[in-house]
Formats: C-alpha cells, sequence, structure tokens
C-alpha cells in the first residue's frame, strides 16, 4: 500500500515537473541595443519580464545594427531565426514583404493606440510587421556654460541666433559648433531643407519631385555656405571630424559649443562632470527651429518561430506604459502611442516646445519616404562639399535625384 | 664631404623609419593611455595623459566580459584553426606546386578564386550547410567554417612556397624509396616552417579579430570568443570608452603574448628568401 501511495506520488510529481517544463520556452532576442554602450533600459526590462513570467526565459544577443544586416538575414533564411528581432522601418519592410516576420495586422491591441502618423508608415496594404518603441528627438546639443560665458542664455532656434552666437563665440575664442561630415551636416541640411521645401518631402524620395528644383534644399545648402563663411565651424576640418567618436568627445570635453546629434546621447553626456548643456531643435529660417523626429526602433517577431504566443507576450510587455516608460527614459525617447509618455529629461525642454510650435519633421528615411541609399549618398555629397563650398547647388542635388532615381 | 652626407643621409632614414613606427604605435599608445584614465578624465580631455594608473575600468571590463573563458574560446579556436589551415593547405599544395599542367594551374587558380570571394557571399551557405550538418553552436562548427574561410591563403601561399624548392630534393629522397607521403612528410614539410610562421601569423589574427562567423554559428554565451566579449562596449551611436580602451586592451593581449613569443620564427618567415 505504502509502495503503491509512493508510485502514485512519484508520478503526480513527474507529470507536474514534466507539464512545467513543457511549458517552459526560451525566447531567442536579437537587437542593437541593451549592450553596455547603449543599455536602453532592457537588462532590467528583460529581467522584470523574467520575474511576470516565469515560464518564460529570455536569451538575448547583442548584435549592432550594422552587423544586424550581415549576420540574421542568414539565419531567417536558414530556417533558424531569432523568435524576437528588434527592427527599424527598413528592416521591417525587407523582411515583413519577404514573408519573414509575423504580420500583427490592424487589429493588434496595440495598434489603434499608435501615433496616426507613424501608424501610416508602419503599415503597407493592411500588413504591420512592427511594433514601434520610441521616437527619437533629433537637434542641437548647445553648451550653455560656453553660451553663458559669452552672454548668450538660451539655445539658437534661428539661422540669425546662430551666427549672432558664432560670432560671439567667436570672439571669445570658443570653437562655435562641430558641423562634421557624415551626419551632422546630413542632419542639418535635410531639417533645414525639409522645413523650406517647395514641395511635399514625399515626392522628392518617389521621384514624384525634383531636389534640383526644390528652392527650400538650395536654400539649405546656401545656409551651411552663409554659416562657413561667419566661421560657425571651419569646414575642411570638419570634413575630417569622425561624428561617432570624435565628435561626441569633443563636445563631452567642453571644447565646441553646439552639436547636431540625436537624443540618444543625452544620456552619455549628463554624465560629464562640468558639462552645462542642453538639447534644442535644428536653427532654421522659422522661428521655432526644426525637430527631426526618428523612428528609432520597433520588436518583430520571426515568422518562423515556434513560440509565436511567448514572443507576442514579451513584446506585449512594452506596450505596457510602466515598462516601455523605462526604455524611454534610458533612451530620452517619445512614446510612439497616442498620448504617451515622453522619456526626454527637462533640459530637452527647447525641442519640446519646437515639437509642439509645430516646428516637428519625420525623419524622411526613418519613415521611409526616402529611399535608404540617398542617406549614404547625403553623407558623401555634404561631406564632399565642406571640402569644396564652391560647388554648384544644382550639381549636389542632382547627385541626390539620381541617387533617388535609381532606387525607386 | 661625402662622409658627411653619407652620415646624413642615414640619419635621416633612421628618423623617417622612426616617425613611422611612432606613427604605428600611436594607436596602440592612445588605447593603453586611455584604459588607465577615469571616464570623466577621458571626457574632459579626451587626448590627454592619465593623471594615475587607474585600474578599477580593467576590474569593471573584467566583471563583464567574462573574459578568462572567452580568451580560452578564442585561443582554443584560433590555435585548432592554425594547426588545421597549416596541415590541410600544405597537403593540398604540394601537388598542386608539382602539377604544372593545364589542369594542375587551373585548380590553383580555381582556389586562388576563394580568395576573391566576398564574405556575404559565402555567409548564408555556410549557414545553412552547417544547420544541415548539426554544427550550429559547436566549437568543431566554428574551427571549420575558420578552416574552410582560410584555405585558399593557406594553399594560394604555399603553393608560391614550395615551387621555390628545389626539385632534387624530392628527387634524392625517392631514390632512397621514400613514397609521396613520405616526401612530404620529411623532406618539404620540414622546409615549410617559416612559411608556415608567416601564414599563422595571417590566420592567428583573422580568426582572432572576426566576430562575425562567431556571432552567427555560435549561440551560448558560454563559447563566445574575445571579440564578441569586447564587442559589447561597442554602441551604434557611442562608446563607453573607460569600458572599451580596457576591454580592447584584454582583448589584444594574448595575441601579443603570441607573437612576442614567436617573434623570431615570424621574422624569419617574413624575411625567407629575401636574402640568397
Amino acid at each position: 500500500m505504502k509502495s503503491t501511495r509512493i508510485a502514485m506520488a512519484a508520478s503526480l510529481f513527474a507529470m507536474v515537473a514534466g507539464g512545467a517544463m513543457a511549458q517552459s520556452v526560451t525566447l531567442d532576442v536579437t537587437g542593437w541595443k541593451g549592450n553596455e554602450a547603449e543599455p536602453a533600459g532592457l537588462p532590467e526590462l528583460i529581467a522584470a519580464f523574467e520575474e511576470q513570467h516565469p515560464d518564460i526565459n529570455i536569451d538575448f544577443s547583442y548584435i549592432s545594427r550594422s552587423d544586424t544586416d550581415i549576420v540574421i538575414p542568414p539565419r531567417l533564411q536558414g530556417g533558424n531565426p531569432p523568435d524576437v528581432l528588434m527592427v527599424d522601418m527598413p528592416l521591417s519592410r525587407v523582411w515583413g514583404e519577404a514573408g519573414l516576420l509575423v504580420d500583427f495586422g490592424t487589429d493588434a491591441d496595440w495598434y489603434p493606440n499608435v501615433n496616426p502618423q507613424l501608424q501610416n508608415a508602419i503599415t503597407t496594404d493592411g500588413a504591420t510587421y512592427v511594433m514601434p518603441l520610441e521616437v527619437i528627438g533629433m537637434g542641437l546639443y548647445t553648451n550653455m556654460g560656453l553660451l553663458n560665458q559669452v552672454g548668450i542664455d538660451s539655445p539658437p532656434l534661428t539661422i540669425d541666433d546662430l551666427v549672432a552666437a558664432c560670432g560671439a563665440l567667436n570672439e571669445a575664442g570658443i570653437n562655435p559648433m562641430l558641423m562634421t561630415g557624415g551626419f551632422p551636416i546630413t542632419l542639418f541640411t535635410i531639417a533645414n531643407g525639409a522645413e523650406a521645401a517647395t514641395t511635399p518631402i514625399a515626392d522628392l524620395g518617389n521621384g514624384e519631385a525634383m531636389f534640383v528644383d526644390d528652392e527650400g534644399f538650395s536654400a539649405a545648402l546656401d545656409t551651411l555656405r552663409m554659416l562657413a563663411e561667419a566661421d560657425c565651424f571651419d569646414p575642411e576640418v570638419m570634413a575630417g571630424v569622425d561624428p561617432w567618436s570624435t565628435a561626441l568627445a569633443e563636445f563631452q570635453a567642453g571644447n565646441f559649443a553646439m552639436l547636431p546629434q540625436g537624443a540618444w546621447n543625452i544620456g552619455s553626456f549628463s554624465e560629464a562632470e562640468n558639462l552645462d548643456f542642453v538639447f534644442g531643435p535644428i536653427p532654421s529660417a522659422s522661428g521655432t527651429g526644426v525637430a527631426a523626429d526618428l523612428f528609432g526602433i520597433g520588436w518583430a517577431i520571426s515568422s518562423a518561430t515556434e513560440h509565436e504566443e511567448a514572443a507576442r507576450t514579451f513584446i506585449e510587455f512594452f506596450n505596457q506604459p510602466e515598462n516601455l516608460q523605462v526604455l524611454l527614459d534610458a533612451e530620452s525617447a517619445y512614446s510612439p502611442f497616442i498620448d504617451g509618455a515622453s522619456g526626454m529629461p527637462e533640459l530637452a525642454a527647447a525641442y519640446d516646445q519646437a515639437r509642439l510650435d509645430g516646428g516637428i519633421i519625420n525623419y524622411p528615411f526613418s519613415v521611409l519616404q526616402w529611399p535608404a541609399a540617398l542617406d549614404g549618398e547625403f553623407w558623401d555629397s555634404l561631406t564632399g562639399f565642406l571640402l569644396d563650398m564652391s560647388q554648384d547647388n544644382s550639381e549636389i542635388l542632382q547627385r541626390w535625384d539620381w541617387t533617388v532615381e535609381d532606387n525607386i | 664631404m661625402k662622409r658627411l652626407m653619407k652620415k646624413l643621409g642615414r640619419y635621416t632614414l633612421i628618423a623617417a623609419v622612426l616617425a613611422f613606427v611612432v606613427g604605428m604605435l600611436m594607436p596602440v599608445f592612445y588605447m593603453v593611455m586611455m584604459s588607465f584614465r577615469t571616464g570623466d578624465e577621458i571626457a574632459q580631455d579626451p587626448l590627454g595623459l592619465p593623471s594615475g594608473l587607474f585600474l578599477g575600468n580593467y576590474a569593471n571590463a573584467l566583471a563583464t566580459m567574462d573574459y578568462t573563458r572567452s580568451v580560452i574560446n578564442s585561443v582554443g579556436i584560433t590555435f585548432s584553426v592554425t594547426v588545421l589551415v597549416a596541415l590541410i593547405g600544405s597537403m593540398a599544395a604540394y601537388p598542386l606546386a608539382r602539377n604544372t599542367s593545364r589542369f594542375g594551374r587551373a585548380m590553383v587558380m580555381l582556389v586562388a578564386l576563394g580568395l576573391a570571394t566576398p564574405a556575404f557571399v559565402t555567409i548564408t551557405p555556410i549557414y545553412i550547410i552547417f544547420r544541415d550538418l548539426g554544427l550550429l553552436d559547436t566549437y568543431p562548427g566554428i574551427i571549420l567554417a575558420f578552416t574552410a574561410l582560410n584555405l585558399p591563403l593557406a594553399i594560394f601561399f604555399y603553393v608560391g612556397f614550395i615551387g621555390s624548392i628545389p626539385k632534387d630534393l624530392e628527387e634524392a629522397a625517392r631514390l632512397d624509396n621514400c613514397r609521396d607521403w613520405q616526401v612530404f612528410w620529411y623532406v618539404i614539410r620540414p622546409l615549410l616552417g617559416p612559411a608556415t610562421a608567416t601564414l599563422s601569423l595571417f590566420v592567428m589574427l583573422a580568426v582572432w579579430n572576426d566576430f562575425t562567423y562567431p556571432l552567427l554559428l555560435l549561440s551560448d554565451p558560454d563559447k563566445f570568443t574575445v571579440m564578441i566579449a569586447v564587442y559589447r562596449f561597442v554602441g551604434n551611436h557611442n562608446i563607453e570608452p573607460d569600458l572599451l580602451f580596457p576591454a580592447a586592451v584584454l582583448g589584444s593581449l594574448p595575441l601579443l603574448v603570441i607573437f612576442i613569443f614567436f617573434q623570431r620564427r615570424i621574422v624569419a618567415g617574413v624575411t625567407a628568401g629575401a636574402v640568397k
């Protein structure tokens, strides 16, 4: 009798244990945030998720954005993809249309809450392959400590403000601006060009309008030339400064007063002692400045996953405001959802204000209005422009048109 | 006057070589210096010298990157690949070097094509083949992949080197009743020492520094190489210098020790044949 009872208890234990083991799922998750350099709150969010869902383990791998292009496609094509992938708009479009990602459709719980402009961008023929996580601002970092030294107490919002600040800083022997080749000059040009564009900017990326005919972008190049003449920056030096390391280090060290960059650097700049800075919009011809919003990252689910339900649970976790807030705070980003919170700190009040004042553009590459190849062309041609500012505007604008033509 | 000019020329040459060496070592010097500075120090003066030897960066990097495990993995994988590449490459190269027919030359060219094939073309087929062979996330898998990727270089390299070895040596061995295998093993292989040292340098550097294939083929963190551990400190938009620089020093240190150890052989290999 006793042995029967022991056998029954053992069977029951085995069933319960077996059941529990069968339900336990390990999700393979990849992303280009979450490492030591850009944690984005992911380590703590993943830990919190696993605590809330003890039956789901997360095996997270950091793969940089550029390596994602190399490492993930073989896994997708080889039928052994990660269950959940961090994607941006170009990746979600390419992989989604190839049938490699789960289509969330338009009836996912979170979908109606997505900001309408972003909703439009992430939806193609009723298919949605990404749940957006953040919208990040791109604008102008200003070292207020240096500006205060020359009697200026607010960041420049207009080109006139900027020129005046450059003059005052130069007189005091302070380097005004890091307008480096690559990303910063591209950001500045697109912000100013888009604000003054005489045609819808989406049309410039689909061939329905031409950059060479658009007075706004030509004026943006003239503005750069004028800023160089006003000694806001030394164009030849700026052509050789790396925007992702040297420029950041120089601004952080207080060697330059202004730097066009993304809000993702707010966290690391805030760690620097004695750096009194603010983050504002890109100065422009209008009074508000331009707040250039970028759709940053989102989660997608591989269509080959064997754990779709668990993957959806993981994604839904990030849709809960208190969880998303952790990521937004770490990234200094805005929620992509209607009435969503902001992770922007107080020092970015000028950027917030520009958004409220209507000085906002969606960065055209991040919402697929312009082909990705044009981004590289902007970086190259504008770096070339720094080396030779006597180039005719139409030469540069035409190169952009040719790139669009080759990629539509 | 002539003597003075000669002396001047010599000193100019020495100065130019020194300037070149300093230029080459500057990034390494910068990396090491940065690794001993605090984050605040670097932020305040990016190019400055350390005020003291701050070892906290190393402690943080070591704590984060599972250093010992990843170094053991890297050493094991690099050593295995180097041995396999040298062994298989030399064996494959020997008949190709001695077969001067059109077929032999075509085979050498075919192997050389492997050198010209861009990595991104082979990455997906390699992944799919290794998946089908059940070699994903295994040490044999990553070793096999690196061996295959480096064999074209090795074969091409050895074909040229073996071609310069006089055939008389082989004929003498054959007169002593050596078979082909024995000729290779007892006559040719010992002569490949300097070439093998040079080839090993290239292969070791390529395998040690690569993180694409480990990232693609390995998923268990316990099997990750040291470069993947260093890679964690590089962001998309910024870097953490107080973590990245010590990690980079730690990542390259084992290889540096190996090179110092084999320095004489490597130099001999590089200069082999340069002086008759």
